[in-house]
């Protein structure tokens, strides 16, 4: 299961605020939701992950998407908040080279 | 001086000859070596006291013994056992020397200095007899055992303060305050010693050791760091087998560990017999003749009161069964009590007579010992046998139409599992004490008893059982077993797993449903499972692309060996799938071996390509890269099956289980990028799949490094595999980079 809840910050900014787990069944939840975030205009995306748990290469592979659909756009998405589990996936990825990572949703607002 | 040759050679035969009779009727060597002692003590006139010699080589018996023990227990076991150690361990040594002390002092008006260094060596346990039957019997890791040895080991630390306030008592000349920081100061710097020559240099000295490939070199070195590190702790002031014990989990950190152990058993249990045969010459057979009524006394009063003070005690947090045979195994005086009872001798602080007394039921209360920590089952089952088996009769008496499990091995575990996975009420009936804690601890319904005994089989309600399953490894089990359920009734159905086809007509006579030759059902399985690894690496190594192609058309061949390639990519992320979903060994390999046919038979195209198709330079350079390509798939292959046996072990481990998760997770995100590179070239996605496998901000060396750190307290085959599956890992990231820009190099030649 996966919760997003949609949080409009200003023009063309949101943070999205994931709840649960992010993997093969959820995936498609997100890609919706960051789909429905760049038609409407936004170019940039704050990836709220306090609450993910876990996340599997298809999570993994639907932010490389939102990023790349957001790039095409030169926006940009940023992530905060995430688990010690979630942060070791990033640097097996090498998700930690490609993405702007903060530890609170403060840092991550005022990276832009 | 006594010609030793003679009394050696009584020794050891008197032992030996003790020693056979005594084990035809299954009572332990100890009380062998300790009648052996008493018989030459007192033939050869012999007294172990004042003789230094002996008195050592008695000693390095318990540091031996210790040293063993100690391998068993690495840091981070010691760690675990907190409780049964630091509280269970104060506990009893503080109450037991509390309330005897108080009885010496009040009841038998011993000075109080006395009666506290008394009550202290009281409440001391005999540390080489429990753990040596402990150990022989295999109960040392049941409930019991680790409580006994936390105590035990707590007992032994004490010894430093209880010899320490009796130098207080008896010295005037120093302060108080200059002995404590003393004594803190040396434990301090000895300990320091010992555990920086543990960890930095004893790895590599066994290292050298195991080089030369020399068994005597490597029983010198064991010997080496036994009594060295035992003499850096008595050259502290602490016993030598305090420091026995560190030396030994300072190499059960090591993977030296088992081999050390299989090494030094001989020699421990020779220098051991040593000190018992010790023990065995302090009895004075004239001071228990003129005392015989205070030594049994006080013998019988001391190990009553400790019993129910430990058993009291140990019932904050163990059921009263193990608590009774915990207190049971602990309630004899132990072999330090005698150097205390010793010190207050040579100190004048007690009527000799008395001390001496006091030795005598120190060494009684040993030779009964092993009597009763062999019969502790019998003895709690005086006090607790009905109610234990009623808790366990009642559980089963909820069954009905459910499955009697005899035996609770390797194989019956299984079995049980089995049968709870698919929701089938069982029991289960076994009469070894270790496979009942574990049956306990597993959750099961399990009863303690004979698998042959028909009043325990018709108290599980037999008649009404589903089934009988025999999972006993003794053959002899197995057909006593199958006779006493066919006398309570011949009709019940027995499922009995036989060591081999020879055996069955053994059991014709009885009511087998099914006997399972366990070779041939596991051959069967075997095969059965190489059978579905075949048709799985058949499936998916069909070729899709080249199921036809020519020389004389190079350029479609060449677009042919591309998808096909690409198609390697595919079986790769099958493999991670495999590893995702917990998939069997068999099951991984066999994408790996379909890897392994379809890239040969790409490879043979390629080969066949270069060497007799008429390319043009474009062509050349375009099968040049397919090439290499192949050259780093291969390898990448080759990489990911040695990682896969390497997450799989890490997945086991508590403490690095997220870290294969997630490699699995992190890895499978490069593959998929780079399958959707290979398919459909975009710069935008390389430009991405580039950061991800550049390593540029050294994530996985920082991952390594928190793995390797303190916190994770891994030891060190942990550690080893983590740096082997890291540097796959790394490995891995630096293929998909290369195959990554030989794409890029076949779309810029499109």
């Amino acid at each position: 299961m996966l919760r997003i809840d949609v949080e409009d910050i200003d023009t063309g900014l949101q943070v999205l605020r994931l709840f649960g787990t992010l993997d093969g069944l959820t995936f498609m939840d997100l890609n919706k939701a960051m789909n429905n975030s760049v038609e409407t205009g936004v170019d940039r995306i704050v990836l709220d992950m306090e609450e993910v748990d876990y996340t599997t290469s298809a999570g993994l592979r639907v932010i490389l998407m939102g990023a790349k659909a957001l790039k095409e756009k030169e926006g940009e998405l940023v992530l905060f908040g995430m688990n010690s589990a979630v942060k070791e996936v990033f640097k097996l990825s090498g998700f930690d080279t490609m993405f702007k990572t903060f530890a609170s949703e403060e840092e991550a607002l005022t990276s832009f | 001086m006594h010609n030793l040759i003679p009394i050696l050679i009584a020794a050891v035969g008197l032992a030996t000859l003790l020693n056979v009779v005594l084990k035809k009727i299954n009572m332990p060597t100890v009380i062998g070596y300790i009648f052996t002692g008493a018989i030459i003590g007192t033939a050869f006139d012999i007294h172990v006291h004042g003789n230094e010699t002996l008195e050592h080589i008695a000693e390095f018996g318990v540091v031996f013994l210790m040293f063993s023990i100690g391998l068993e227990f690495s840091v981070s076991h010691l760690k675990s056992m907190k409780k049964e150690v630091f509280l269970f361990g104060l506990l009893e040594v503080g109450v037991c020397a509390v309330v005897f002390a108080s009885v010496a002092h009040l009841a038998f008006d011993v000075n109080l200095k006395a009666a506290i260094v008394v009550g202290l060596g009281l409440a001391l346990s005999s540390t080489a007899i429990v753990l040596k039957i402990l150990n022989e019997t295999g109960k040392i890791k049941s409930e019991v055992g680790r409580n006994s040895l936390g105590i035990l080991i707590f007992q032994d630390i004490a010894v430093i303060p209880i010899l320490l306030l009796i130098t207080i008592f008896t010295d005037t000349g120093r302060s108080l305050s200059d002995l404590l920081l003393t004594t803190s100061m040396n434990a301090v710097i000895a300990l320091g010693i010992l555990i920086a020559i543990g960890k930095l240099l004893l790895g590599h000295i066994f290292k050298a050791v195991a080089a030369t490939n020399s068994k005597e070199i490597y029983m010198g070195s064991i010997l080496l760091t036994v009594v060295g590190a035992s003499y850096i702790a008595h050259h502290f002031g602490f016993s030598y087998s305090l420091g026995g014990f560190i030396a030994g989990m300072m190499i059960a950190d090591t993977i030296y560990k088992y081999q050390v152990e299989a090494d030094l058993i001989p020699f421990r249990d020779l220098l051991l017999g040593v000190f018992f045969v010790s023990v065995g010459l302090q009895i004075d057979f004239k001071i228990v003749a003129a005392n015989i009524a205070p030594v049994v006394g006080l013998g019988a009063g001391i190990i009553l009161v400790k019993t129910l003070l430990i058993f009291c005690l140990l019932l904050v947090s163990s059921s009263k069964k193990v608590a009774l045979k915990s207190a049971i195994t602990l309630c004899q005086i132990g072999e330090f009590s005698l150097v205390v009872f010793s010190l207050v001798l040579a100190n004048q602080m007690m009527d000799p007579t008395v001390v001496q007394i006091l030795m005598v039921v120190a060494i009684i209360s040993m030779v009964m010992a092993p009597f009763l920590i062999n019969n502790v089952d019998s003895l709690t089952g005086i006090f607790f046998k009905s109610k234990i088996e009623e808790d366990a009769l009642d559980q089963s008496s909820m069954l009905g139409g459910h499955v009697i499990l005899c035996g609770f091995g390797s194989f019956g575990r299984v079995v049980s599992d089995q049968l709870d996975a698919s929701g089938i009420n069982h029991v289960v009936l076994t009469n070894n004490t270790e496979a009942f804690v574990k049956a306990k601890e597993s959750q099961k319904t399990v009863v303690f008893g004979e698998p042959d005994d028909r009043d325990t089989l018709e108290r599980l309600k037999i008649r009404e059982a589903m089934s009988v399953i025999l999972a006993l490894d003794d053959f002899e089990d197995v057909k006593k077993t199958s006779a006493s359920i066919t006398l309570i009734d011949p009709k019940i159905k027995i499922i009995a797993k036989i060591p081999s086809e020879e055996e069955r007509h053994e059991l014709e006579d009885f009511n087998h449903e099914l006997l399972v030759d366990s070779n041939q059902h596991t051959a069967t399985l075997l095969v059965d499972q190489i059978n579905r690894s075949r048709l799985l690496t058949k499936e998916t190594a069909t070729l899709q692309y080249l199921t036809d192609y020519t020389l004389d058309n190079p350029g479609e061949t060449i677009h042919k060996v591309e998808r096909e390639q690409t198609r390697l990519l595919d079986v790769i992320s099958r493999s991670f799938n495999g590893l995702r979903e917990e998939k069997d060994i068999m099951h991984i390999k066999a994408f790996h071996d379909s890897f392994k046919v379809l890239s040969e038979i790409i490879g043979g195209v390629i080969s066949d390509l270069m060497s007799e198709a008429s390319l043009s330079p474009e062509e050349y350079e375009r099968i040049n890269i397919l090439l290499d390509n192949q050259h780093q798939l291969i390898s990448m292959n080759d990489t990911l099956e040695q990682l896969g046996h390497e997450l799989q072990a890490l997945k086991k481990n508590e403490k690095t289980r997220s870290l294969s998760e997630m490699a699995v997770e992190g890895l499978d995100t490069i593959l998929l990028t780079l399958m959707d590179i290979a398919g459909d070239y975009d710069e935008d996605d390389m430009l991405m799949y580039e950061g991800m496998t550049s390593n540029e901000k050294g994530g996985l060396s920082r991952i390594r490094e928190s793995y390797l750190g303190a916190e994770k307290d891994l030891d060190a085959s942990g550690k080893s595999l983590l740096l082997s599956s890291t540097n796959h890992i790394d490995r891995l990231r630096s293929l998909f980079g290369q195959v990554g820009n030989n794409y890029r190099r076949l779309s810029e030649g499109a």
